[in-house]
Order: structure tokens, then sequence, then C-alpha cells
């Protein structure tokens, strides 16, 4: 949609400047050639420094090898990428990262767009619900793992005693591999369910009220009405809410720092923790870097097919 | 007839007593882990680890907020070093990106380049932020250290505007658009240069999309913890987010201290996130849905 205002602005920009005083409009121009790529230097530069740098040097690193104090000692060729792909701790990362995202994502994208249905209508009510639900979106993971950690915690944590007070027995939260990953996800839901309920509350609000008028006119039930009206009209903002949820989830690690430390065993250990272990707790870099680059592509195609799906339900 | 309008009229109440419990259940299932942050740091040792936990706790004490020794804000204590870290990083980054972005936002909404590249270059400059944070931060680290910059506040400025660029340019870039480009050239058709009718016909147009942009920035900084850990480690230097994490040990958490500076740190996000409601949805999707 910005597309849109964007080429209408520029439109506008092209077709009335010439219009309206030629003789300015033509110095105009020329001097608007060089302009905008003056003022965008400074953003590029900063951006090779923290992005394309980076990655050239860990590029270099990913060929050389690393003792275990971390000082380099010298070059070894494809010897870390052999490793990376021979690692099977490696796979199992990737495997949880795509596993919790898949989890998360769905289960918030669910639940956002159900409370979203049912706010949607009351106006008044609903800015004061928004205060209240926006609230763990803008905190801190890491603040909200160190809460859950308390809340969590098998002997004094509160979640027990609610659990023994009515009668069930006391969960390990984070000390058996099923738990501890559900867990994670359970606190990824608690945080960032707001923010999907907050894009699609957005979506519904903007839709037009015809096609439900007319719904209800030919006696759609309520269910119908979802199935057949609202969900087609909302695709593009559910698609939204998925691209930008799977991106951030992908590179969970502050939860996982704080709750579980990728345990117990290696039930939780998701990609950028593994790759937090490998490169400050047993210094080797050369293998980190290695493994970035796998991380980098996988990103790249998962991003690439939601940018194209989004796309396409937007253009649809 | 009138039986059917009464049932229905049953009905549409049971509905709205559904949705009000469902609400309020959501409510206090988003607030709860909140208000137990907040209440745990104001009970005594005694009360945290009794059998039977209180909801409100029976006697309060402010000892780990004031308290000279064991309190947050005691001598002994680092944690105002992070606030203050956190504060001084935050600000100064903000106010960087926001010159540095405003200018990149402004040319690619204003500026009409060959083959439709304002939509590429804004594409590549969003790519930089899909960019995982953990893909740079290890080269980073090794960057950070051999120039010297390791553990020192600069680092985190490197990073955090380099970081949050993307996310200002996109927000503004919003903001621009929405202004008529009349504006700027009748003023330019009254003899003015582009630059001076950009200083101060739009720019004044523009504030509060500043503010928030700026407030999001914060926001965005105050919370980060990857970047700091890594790029950290003495205590005086870390922000908010590496210094909490530094009061999870192994074996003894206080938890007191850790809910009271967790608290602490939770205040300002949550005043700033109040002032920015508006442009909420704007601002979490980055521009891909007009909210």
């Amino acid at each position: 949609m910005s597309n849109n205002t964007n080429q209408a602005a520029s439109d506008l920009q092209r077709n009335e400047l010439p219009a309206k005083k030629p003789k300015k409009s033509k110095t105009l121009q020329q001097s608007d050639k060089k302009l905008p790529f003056l003022l965008l230097t400074p953003t590029f530069i900063l951006l090779a420094a923290v992005t394309i740098f980076p990655i050239l040097y860990a590029l270099y690193v990913s060929v050389m090898s690393f003792d275990t104090f971390g000082n380099s000692s010298g070059f070894t060729g494809l010897k870390n990428y052999m490793d990376i792909f021979a690692s099977s701790t490696f796979w199992n990362a990737i495997f949880i990262t795509l596993l919790y995202t898949g989890l998360a994502v769905s289960i918030e994208i669910f639940l956002g767009f159900n409370l979203a249905l049912m706010v949607s209508k009351d106006g008044k009510a609903m800015t004061y619900l928004r205060w209240l639900l926006i609230i763990p979106m803008m905190l801190s993971p890491l603040v909200v793992a160190v809460v859950y950690l308390l809340m969590m915690n098998t002997d004094m944590g509160i979640l027990n005693y609610m659990l023994q007070s009515i009668g069930l027995p006391k969960i390990n939260f984070l000390g058996e591999p099923t738990t501890a990953f559900l867990s994670l996800i359970f606190v990824d839901v608690w945080q960032w369910m707001p923010m999907c309920f907050l894009i699609i509350l957005a979506g519904l609000q903007a839709l037009p009220r015809d096609p439900f008028e007319a719904a209800e006119i030919d006696g759609a039930s309520k269910l119908q009405v979802v199935r057949f009206v609202t969900l087609p009209m909302l695709k593009p903002i559910l698609v939204v809410a998925l691209v930008i949820r799977t991106m951030d989830a992908l590179r969970t690690f502050d939860q996982v720092f704080v709750l579980t430390q990728g345990g117990p065993g290696r039930a939780t250990e998701t990609i950028s923790f593994l790759m937090y272990r490998a490169s400050m707790k047993n210094s080797d870099f050369g293998f980190a870097s290695a493994g970035l680059f796998i991380v980098l592509i996988i990103t790249i195609i998962i991003s690439t097919m939601l940018i194209r799906f989004m796309n396409r339900s937007q253009s649809a | 007839m009138d039986a059917s309008v009464k049932s229905f009229k049953r009905k549409e109440l049971g509905m709205k007593i559904f949705r009000a419990c469902f609400l309020t259940v959501t409510v206090l299932f988003v607030l709860f882990p909140l208000y137990w942050m907040f209440i745990t740091s104001l009970k005594g040792e005694r009360e945290l680890f009794a059998n039977v936990q209180t909801f409100f706790p029976r006697e309060i004490t402010w000892q780990y907020y004031f308290d000279p020794v064991n309190g947050i804000f005691g001598a002994n204590s680092p944690f105002l070093s992070f606030f203050i870290n956190s504060m001084i990083v935050s600000f100064v980054s903000m106010v960087l990106c926001l010159v540095i972005g405003s200018y990149a936002a402004y040319a690619l909404a204003r500026f009409k380049m060959k083959n439709n590249r304002n939509e590429k270059l804004s594409f590549l400059i969003l790519t930089a932020r899909m960019l995982p944070p953990i893909v740079v931060v290890i080269p980073m680290y090794l960057i950070m250290q051999n120039i010297g910059l390791l553990n020192t506040l600069w680092s985190m400025l490197i990073v955090y505007i380099g970081f949050n660029l993307p996310f200002v340019i996109w927000m503004l870039k919003a903001f621009f658009e929405e202004i008529p480009v009349e504006l700027e050239e009748s003023a330019m058709v009254d003899g003015s240069s582009r630059m001076r009718a950009y200083h101060s016909i739009i720019l004044p147009l523009v504030i509060p999309g500043f503010v928030a942009t700026s407030i999001f920035t914060v926001i965005l900084t105050w919370n980060e913890f990857l970047f700091a850990m890594f790029l950290l480690n003495s205590t005086d230097k870390m922000t908010l987010p590496a210094g909490i994490s530094t009061f999870i040990t192994q074996y003894q958490t206080n938890w007191g201290a850790l809910c009271a500076a967790a608290t602490v740190s939770v205040i300002p996000v949550l005043f700033f996130s109040l002032l920015v409601q508006k442009h909420l949805v704007k601002g979490m999707t980055l521009g891909a849905v007009k909210g």
C-alpha cells in the first residue's frame, strides 16, 4: 500500500512540476539528480559497516581455524563447513528453531485473530483494552523471561503453587525436554500474541462494511461470515502478521538464554543460542562463522518465500 | 413473535457476558506477570520463600529498592550505572539515527529516480533489518576486539545506529509521504532551494512523526540484549538487559533485587509506549500495513 502512495507522490511530482514552470523545474531536476544520493550516502555507509563488512569478515573467519583460546591459527579451507554439515547439534538447532517458529507463530495468529474478532465491534472500550494489551510486546524479552523464570520455578514458582492449590501435580516447567520447549512457546505467545492481535484488529477495522451487510441479509451464520467473508478479505493482513512474526521468532535468543540455556540436553537450543555457545563459550569462531552463512542462507530462503507470498496475497 | 425476540435478546445478553468474561480473563492473563514481578520486589525474604504464596504482600518492604546495602539504588549496586548506560546509548543513538535517517527517508519518499530505484533502495534498506542479529554479532565481536572498541559504549552506539536505521527510515518515509508535495513545490517555485524547503516547511510538519519514531527507537534500544551481551563484558559498561541478566546466578538468585531492577527498567517503556499507542501498528509493521 505504501507503494501506491509513493507512486502517486512521484507521479504528482513528475507530471505537475514541469507543467507549472518548465524553466525552473529543469534546474530543479538537475540538482535532484545528485541530491538524493548525497542524502542516502551516510545511511549506506553505516548500513555497510554493520552488515556487509561483518559478513565479509565472517567469510574470512570461516576459513580459519581457532585454538581453544580463540586465537586464529591458520587457514583451513572448507573444514569448518564440513564440520557444520556433519554436526548433529547444528541440524538439531535448525529443527528446534523451525518447530518453535512454526508452533509459536501459528498459535499467536490464531489467538490474535479470535481476540480481534471479539473486540472489533466496540470502539470505546477498545482504546482501554488496547492500552492494556500492548504492554507485553513493548517489554524487553529479557525482562519477560526473567519474570517467567521466577513464575515457572519448580519449588517457589507461582504457577506450580496455583496448580497444586487446585489439586494438580507439580510441573517441572523448565526441567523436562518437552515441557521446557512448550514453556518457551508459552512465553513467546504471551509476549507476541498481542502484536498479532493488534495488526489483525487494524486490518479488521479497515475492511469495508458492505460485504458483511450483504452476508447478513443473505442469512449467513456468524461462523459462515468469518469463514467466507472475513478470512478471505483479511488474508493480506494475516500474511503481514505471519511474515513479521516469523522473522522475529527465527532469531529467538533472549528467552532461551534466561530460561533454559538450550537445555535440558539440547531440547530448546535454537540456532541463535547454538551460535552463541559455539563462539562465546567454546571460542570456536571458525565453526560459528561457517554456521552463520548457513543460517543466513536459510533466512534468505524463508524470507524470500514469505515476501513472494505477501506480494501475491496483496495483489490478489 | 414476542417470545422469539425475547429469546434473541437473551442470547445477545449471553454473548455479551461471555465476551466480557473472556476479555477479563485475557487481560488478567496479560497483566499478571507484571503484577507478580512488582509485588515480588516488595516482599520480604521470609514471605518470598514461604510455603503459602501471597497474592498481596502482607508486609511491604522497599529494601530491594532503597536499602543502602541490598537495594538496587544502594551504593554497592551496579544498577544505577546500567540505567545510566542504557539512557546514554538509547538517547544518543536515537538522535543520530533520526538525523541520518530523516535525510535518507526524505530522499526515498520524494525524489523520482530512474527505473523505480526508490523502491529497490527502500527494500534493500529493509533487508538489513531482516538480517538475523546473530549473523552479524559474532564477526562484530571480533572486529570490535581488533579495533579496541570491545566493551565500550562506542561499539553499542555504532551497532544500534546501524541496526535501527532501517526502522527509522521506513517509519519517517511513511510520515513524509502523508505530506502533500505541493507544499515544497510552492516554496521552490518561490525560489527557495530544495533543502531549505525541507528544513523550513516539511520538517516542522512531521514533528509528530519524529516524536513517534524517536520513542520507538528508544524502546528498541532499551530492550536490546543480544548485542549488549556479546559486546559488553564489564559491569560498569553494561546496559540494562545485559546487566539484569548478570543478576541471575546459577545457585542463588536474589529474586527481590532482580524483580526490583526489572520493575524500574520497565517503567520508562510503559510510559513511552502509551505515548506512541496511535502509531503502534505502523511502527510494528514497518509500513507494510497502514494503521
